[in-house]
């Protein structure tokens, strides 16, 4: 039942009863029945809280009682209106909040020069404690400032005694009267009795130019008759029932306003009131020094209470200095009654006992609580709401945001985060424009419709005139809902409907807009697509976004609440955080790990920093930095393709059809045909890392969280983004729509920033085991570091004098730098692991040495045994000179003498198809000679990197595939003898032998043979110690368990090169961190071992969707500069270099955002709606108070919001 | 003496306009009555309160010290604790609203009935009343304040006027459309 219920039931409205009856009134109802009781005859103002139910009470009564009432568009408008109704001798009253006082600033100061005629009546209502205000202040202090008498009500009951009499006192003063009631009052409803209402008069205007036009020869005669106007003001003051004196004590308070009604019931509770005088003044200014001095001179000592500043303690000390009157006057000054906010009367007490020595002391203050505040925000199905949100999905974190005063204030805080500064009403727009003129950003001011025209309009045409570069949003909802639904002068309600008075958009554009577009903020796409224009232009762009407030909308037409929403769990991609310590119910537990680690579901992405034994913070959820801007990416990147080709669910009213007809496409976030819901990217990276994830980051602009991103699960960024074989793009969605994402690229770009950025992994404090790790390739490097972030004593050898293995010596400068290597290495061995170099396995220590003094050992020495050519003549001294390839990259690496013997070489073949060759041709090259690739199969079976071998040829190397090495020549014509070959059946690898084609063989010239069949390692690794026999494969790798590393020695575990495997980095470095894993599950047991989760063995199944269709236009791949080519050959300076910021940005925009990771919520972080809750870690919409607008329907990204019901309400606005 | 009724809720519960009913019973019945309220951002989904003091010369609307506590919700009858004494008569809606704060941090809304404990407490005079379900038994979402307003005159001695008083305030006070339901809750709450 609510309060305009009370007025439908046909009695005599509340104010207009007969003189005697009592009713229950606010103070500010009463203040309206004084007036009435005063005749008045005109009654203005502008809503503001406390204030507001003046003048809705007028517009509610004021026909009845021949009242002309105006809702003005601002106060000053209000006041000057009231005015020019004084002045035509009718009684005038204007009401506002304190805030309006100062906005009415300019005719309010030259008012008591002209005089009021009838009598006027400024109500102002304060706010003690700015409950609903950007301040506090002490507007007494304009009363002496203006000239102005001013009333202070301490009860509803006074409040309309003083309205009453305030009429009486302007006009027999001829100064307009302020009564400044407070929130306590204003909001106080207390038994009222009435006088008689009286009839409103209108005695017209009579001219006296001398008096109404206060040029500087007039004022200067006016002004000297205000003092004689204020005595006679002082006088009716000292007469009236607003100075009071109860008790007769020598000790006394002096108590105004509100504060005077709280210490007169604090007496009585504290049965004090006979041992104290209470002066109780409402009367002001002009203060009633006469009745004030008598008083005061038969007291020892006096506290003064009032709220706010020390204006009445002030005053009094002066009076009494002027008179001589020794008194002890205690209060704010004396430090026993606070500066500032409303007085409780705990505070009183205080002051009475402190001050006085009356009574006891309070207790101490009762703590509140510590529970949850619930401070207001936003209604379900605001508009506002929705504005923001399409606002932000286009304009994104980046920008200012300027705010102003209404119910979207309430956009301030998280979500929304929509507003950086706020002044006062139409400082949106202004405090916009004053950052972006000075700085050049591009800014975002918003503002509502009504203040729009309070004080909006000559803002924009001011930002218009300068032609600033900002945004202004008019959130127009055709009504000022935040004081109580007043009507704005945009729209009215007529018959139930929403009527337009004004064309916002014809008023903007006639002010000199250039760019204006209007939304309905609850059409979603299209709103976001007006947002990006007015984001990519310059200049003023206006935005008017349109649509009336839900909660306003649904009362005056008396509409049901449409049928609520729910949400659809198999689809809602939360984390579900609460109930996620075991087990990730979205994504499903991983059936490869074993037994108790099932229970920690999200391990592909990482143990989740909120599973309660890691003590971590539980607002934080996997490897991403969860932030605003990543969030914001990854749902709207989600949401839009969502928006763009939405599959609605059944019955959802907002469906929209594809504007082309065309079968809709969609993102496989809602492709029913995926397996799981891992990222194919992700899935196929044998670290298992969250690619989309930094991408997103990068997306978002945030390289810092990408580059902490990326290191908290790889260990060699550096080296990765510029030699990995990237499975992670060949599976990439977008190999079907245009070109797959460019990982490595937008990886390297992002580790541009890694400087900036501390490493500091989290790790567990060191325990005492210790493991040696033999062998500073990729993969013992990777597991030196996933050891020592494990708390482990971590001692790294290698044969080498610095760390790298293969990554130093085999492969060139111009591919990976050495400097980028040494970062990586570097951060590796920062965490505390002990290198040891050109300490060789069997010749500077034993397998039997490194198990006595550590817990275990992880072997990691690679394969570097090159395999020969089994030809004829390759033993005979002479020209050509053959050597295995990685000898030769070796040495072309690390030996700074070796160049100069190279260059001698003029002719080089190189026979083999994989990396090694390549790096070994491309080498040559830059030796100065002319190169030759040899090998036997076609050119696209070679094992090598595509683009490797494109850059090969673009360097100048030849390549001649199908060709097979029969013998090497020496003597006069060096070279290589070969035979050509064909394509015959599969061999075991599945790929077709090449069978040679007899009587093709050629002679193919050659100084230089460089070997590149392949590798194994070392066999006599495996002969080292007596006792100790490692089972092994014929090809000298290890036997080793796949998933764990371990060998036939359950001490000793092994990865990279020297096990079977795919044989290139990151595989290495999987393994390095799956055998760290297994060796402390071994040594520490799985409790504390599967904290840290090992990435899971690739699965061979590629996650496709199947269903995906070509999407128009595709956005081509960015390349990134190569440098040029005779630069390229001079020496070995990095052929490929980094993305732009620019193309980063553009190349991280086109990921779809498709792995469907447990961190989507959008719905509660960046929409915000009430209705959403969490209960057991699933987000839940409670049906009791969604409205059912449908609006988080249409974004979510993952289609997860049905509505419940059959919807039977319509929309109200598809009515009109 | 003195009756200081304190009503506490989340905005949109009808707080303010139970206090009226209270206020307007008092007045009706010949007594001084004073109610206190602050709103204007209430609306909005936030705590609320309203003070309903009745007693001769009263004149402001503080309650430090409730004698009695109609709680619409619980999360917002906690939050008046300070203001519970052991003399308090506690009337409680079990209904949850979560604050959107907490969704937003992810943390759970506190446990109501070790909620509920605090105030058990401090003062034995504590109903617990099931708002959901009989509002589920109207067939209505609204009128959760007069399903209290019934179950607080149940509980007699505490008003300073008797029932059928009350019920004919209620009765005034509707506007015809709404008057049958508006009893049929009121009558709910005071059933039981």
């Amino acid at each position: 039942m609510s309060e305009r219920a009370r007025h439908e039931t046909g009695r005599v409205d509340l104010l207009l009863g007969d003189k005697g009856q009592t009713e229950l009134l606010l103070g500010n109802e009463a203040i309206v029945r004084g007036a009435l009781e005063a005749g008045v005859a005109f009654a203005s103002g502008y809503p503001g809280t406390p204030s507001s139910e003046i003048t809705d009470s007028f517009a509610r009564v004021a026909a009845q009682r021949q009242v002309v009432f105006e809702y003005s568009v601002n106060e000053k408008v209000a006041v000057e209106t009231a005015f020019g109704a004084s002045l035509a001798g009718a009684r005038a009253m204007c009401a506002m909040k304190h805030l309006g006082l100062m906005y009415a600033g300019d005719p309010i100061s030259t008012m008591p020069y002209v005089g009021a005629v009838g009598g006027m009546v400024l109500v102002s209502a304060a706010d003690p404690s700015c409950r609903t205000s950007p301040n506090e202040q002490d507007q007494r202090h304009l009363a002496p400032m203006l000239h102005m008498p001013l009333l202070d009500p301490s009860t509803p009951q006074e409040a309309l005694a003083m309205a009453r009499f305030a009429f009486e006192l302007s006009e027999r003063s001829a100064l307009p009267v302020i009564l400044r009631p407070t929130t306590r009052v204003c909001h106080s409803r207390a038994v009222v009795r009435f006088g008689a209402l009286q009839p409103p008069v209108v005695r017209g205007f009579s001219r006296d130019p001398q008096r109404f036009v206060p040029i500087p020869v007039n004022a200067h005669r006016l002004l000297l008759q205000i003092p004689a106007r204020l005595e006679l003001a002082r006088q009716l003051l000292e007469q009236s029932p607003f100075v009071r004196r109860t008790g007769d004590a020598p000790a006394g308070i002096l108590a105004a306003g509100a504060p005077a009604a709280t210490t007169a019931d604090l007496l009585a509770d504290l049965g004090l009131a006979a041992q104290v005088t209470l002066l109780s003044l409402g009367a002001i200014h002009p203060l009633p020094e006469r009745w004030l001095l008598e008083q005061l001179s038969r007291l020892e000592r006096l506290l003064v209470v009032e709220e706010l500043s020390p204006f009445l303690e002030d005053a009094l000390q002066a009076l009494c200095a002027r008179e001589h009157l020794s008194l002890q006057i205690l209060g704010k000054r004396s430090g026993h009654l606070p500066l500032s906010m409303e007085y409780d009367p705990h505070v009183i007490q205080q002051g009475l006992h402190d001050a006085l020595g009356l009574g006891s002391a309070p207790g101490p203050r009762l703590p509140a609580p510590d529970l949850p505040p619930r401070p207001p925000i936003l209604c379900p199905g605001c508009t506002h709401r929705s504005t923001y949100f399409a606002a932000k999905m286009a304009l994104g974190e980046e920008p200012l945001y300027f705010n102003d005063i209404g119910c979207y204030t309430l956009g301030y805080g998280p979500p929304l985060h929509s507003a950086d500064a706020l002044l006062c009403m139409g400082a949106g727009i202004t405090l916009a424009a004053g950052v972006s003129r000075v700085t050049g950003q591009r800014t975002v001011g918003f503002v509502g419709d009504s203040t729009l025209f309070h004080s909006g309009l000559p803002a924009l045409l001011n930002v218009i005139k300068e032609r600033v570069n900002m945004v202004v949003v008019i959130l127009d909802n055709g009504v000022t809902a935040m004081t109580g639904f007043q009507e704005s002068p945009t729209a009215t309600i007529e018959d139930g409907q929403a009527v337009r008075r004004i064309s916002i958009e014809t008023a903007v554009r006639g002010l000199g807009a250039e760019h204006v577009e209007c939304i309905d903020p609850f059409r979603l796409p299209d709103a976001i697509a007006v947002f990006e224009r007015a984001r990519d232009r310059s200049g003023v762009s206006v935005v008017i976004s349109q649509r009336p407030c839900s909660v306003f909308l649904r009362r005056e037409t008396g509409a049901a609440r449409a049928a609520p929403y729910g949400i659809d769990h198999t689809r809602c991609r939360s984390c579900g955080r609460e109930a996620c310590a075991h087990g990730c119910a979205p994504l499903g537990a991983p059936e490869w790990l074993p037994d108790s680690a099932r229970a920690h579901g999200c391990a592909p992405l990482g143990a989740p920093e909120w599973l309660p034994d890691s003590g971590r913070d539980s607002s934080a959820r996997c490897d991403v930095v969860l932030t605003r801007g990543y969030q914001i990416h990854i749902a709207g990147t989600r949401a839009r393709s969502h928006l763009a080709h939405p599959s609605p669910p059944v019955g959802h009213k907002r469906s929209a059809p594809h504007p082309s007809g065309a079968p809709p496409l969609r993102a496989q976030a809602h492709s029913e045909e995926l397996p799981t819901a891992i990222a194919p990217c992700s899935s196929r990276c044998p670290l298992f890392l969250c690619i989309q994830g930094y991408i997103g980051h990068i997306a978002a602009g945030e390289y810092r969280q990408a580059v902490e991103h990326i290191m908290a699960r790889n260990p060699l960024p550096e080296t990765v983004c510029r030699v990995c074989h990237h499975p992670c793009e060949a599976v990439c969605v977008r190999a079907d729509l245009d070109q797959p994402l460019a990982i490595n690229d937008l990886k390297r770009f992002a580790m541009q920033h890694a400087p900036d950025v501390p490493y500091n992994p989290p790790r567990e404090a060191e325990h005492g085991k210790r493991v040696a790790v033999v062998g500073a390739g990729p993969s013992g490097l990777c597991a030196a570091h996933e050891l020592r972030l494990r708390g482990y004593g971590v001692t790294l050898l290698d044969a080498d004098t610095e760390p790298g293995g293969l990554l130093l010596s085999g492969i060139p400068a111009f591919r990976l730098p050495r400097q980028a290597l040494r970062r990586d290495v570097d951060r590796i061995l920062g965490l505390g692991v002990e290198f040891r170099g050109e300490t060789r396995l069997g010749r500077d220590v034993s397998l039997d040495e490194l198990l006595r003094r550590f817990d275990a050992v992880y072997l990691a020495t690679g394969a570097h045994h090159g395999l020969q050519l089994s030809l004829d003549g390759t033993e005979s001294p002479g020209a050509p000179v053959v050597v295995d390839a990685l000898a030769y990259l070796r040495q072309m690496n690390l030996d700074p003498e070796a160049g100069t013997q190279a260059r001698c070489m003029k002719h080089v073949l190189v026979v083999g198809g994989g990396n090694a060759a390549i790096d070994a041709a491309r080498t040559a090259r830059r030796m100065g000679a002319q190169v030759t690739i040899v090998y036997r199969r076609r050119r696209h079976e070679m094992p090598a990197l595509p683009s490797e071998v494109e850059q090969a040829l673009a360097e100048g190397v030849e390549l001649r595939p199908q060709l097979q090495p029969t013998a090497i020549f020496r003597g006069n014509r060096p070279g290589l003898e070969c035979v050509v070959t064909r394509a015959g059946e599969p061999d075991p690898s599945g790929r077709q032998r090449p069978v040679p084609v007899g009587g093709s063989e050629a002679l193919l010239e050659a100084d230089q043979i460089i070997v590149a069949v392949g590798q194994t390692p070392d066999p006599a690794l495996l002969a080292l110690d007596g006792d100790l026999q490692l089972g092994h494969h014929k090809d000298h790798t290890l036997r080793v368990d796949p998933r764990t590393g371990q060998t036939t020695d359950p001490r000793i575990f092994a990865g990279g090169d020297l096990v079977p495997g795919e044989r290139t980095v990151t595989w290495a470095m999987a393994q390095a961190q799956r055998a760290a894993w297994a060796i402390d599950r071994s040594l520490r047991g799985p409790e504390l071992a599967d904290r840290r989760p090992p990435p899971p063995p690739v699965s061979t199944e590629a996650h496709r969707p199947t269903a995906l269709q070509r999407q128009d236009p595709g956005v081509p791949r960015q390349r990134p500069a190569v440098l040029p080519l005779p630069q390229r050959l001079e020496g070995f300076d990095e052929v490929v270099q980094p993305l732009t910021e620019d193309q980063a940005r553009a190349e991280a925009a086109r990921c779809l955002a498709c792995g469907l990771c447990g961190n989507c919520r959008a719905c509660i972080d960046l929409f915000g709606c009430p209705a959403f809750y969490i209960d057991g870690g699933l987000v839940q919409i409670d049906a009791s108070i969604c409205t059912g607008c449908g609006f988080c329907a249409d974004f979510c990204p993952n289609g997860a919001i049905q509505p419940l019901g059959r919807d039977e309400a319509r929309d109200p606005l598809e009515r009109s | 003496m003195t009756l200081r009724i304190l009503v506490v809720g989340v905005g949109g519960q009808g707080v303010l306009t139970l206090a009226r009913i209270l206020g307007e019973a008092a007045l009706h019945a010949g007594l001084d009555v004073v109610l206190g309220q602050l709103h204007g951002m209430a609306q909005r989904g936030g705590s609320v309160e309203s003070a309903v003091i009745i007693g001769t010369g009263v004149q402001s609307s503080f309650v430090e010290q409730a004698d009695v506590v109609l709680g619409l919700e619980p999360l917002e009858t906690l939050r008046a604790l300070p203001r519970i004494g052991p003399h308090t008569h506690v009337l409680v809606n079990l209904g949850r609203q979560v604050p959107f704060t907490l969704s937003m941090q992810g943390l759970r809304y506190p446990d109501v009935d070790s909620m509920l404990q605090q105030i058990d407490q401090v003062t034995p005079h504590v109903t617990r009343i099931d708002g959901p379900a009989l509002l589920e038994q109207l067939g209505q979402q609204r009128s959760l304040n007069l399903v209290l307003l019934g179950a607080l005159a149940r509980t007699r001695g505490l008003l300073p006027f008797d029932e059928p008083a009350l019920r004919a305030t209620l009765t005034r006070m509707s506007p015809a459309t709404r008057l049958e339901a508006n009893l049929r809750a009121y009558d709910l709450g005071r059933e039981g």
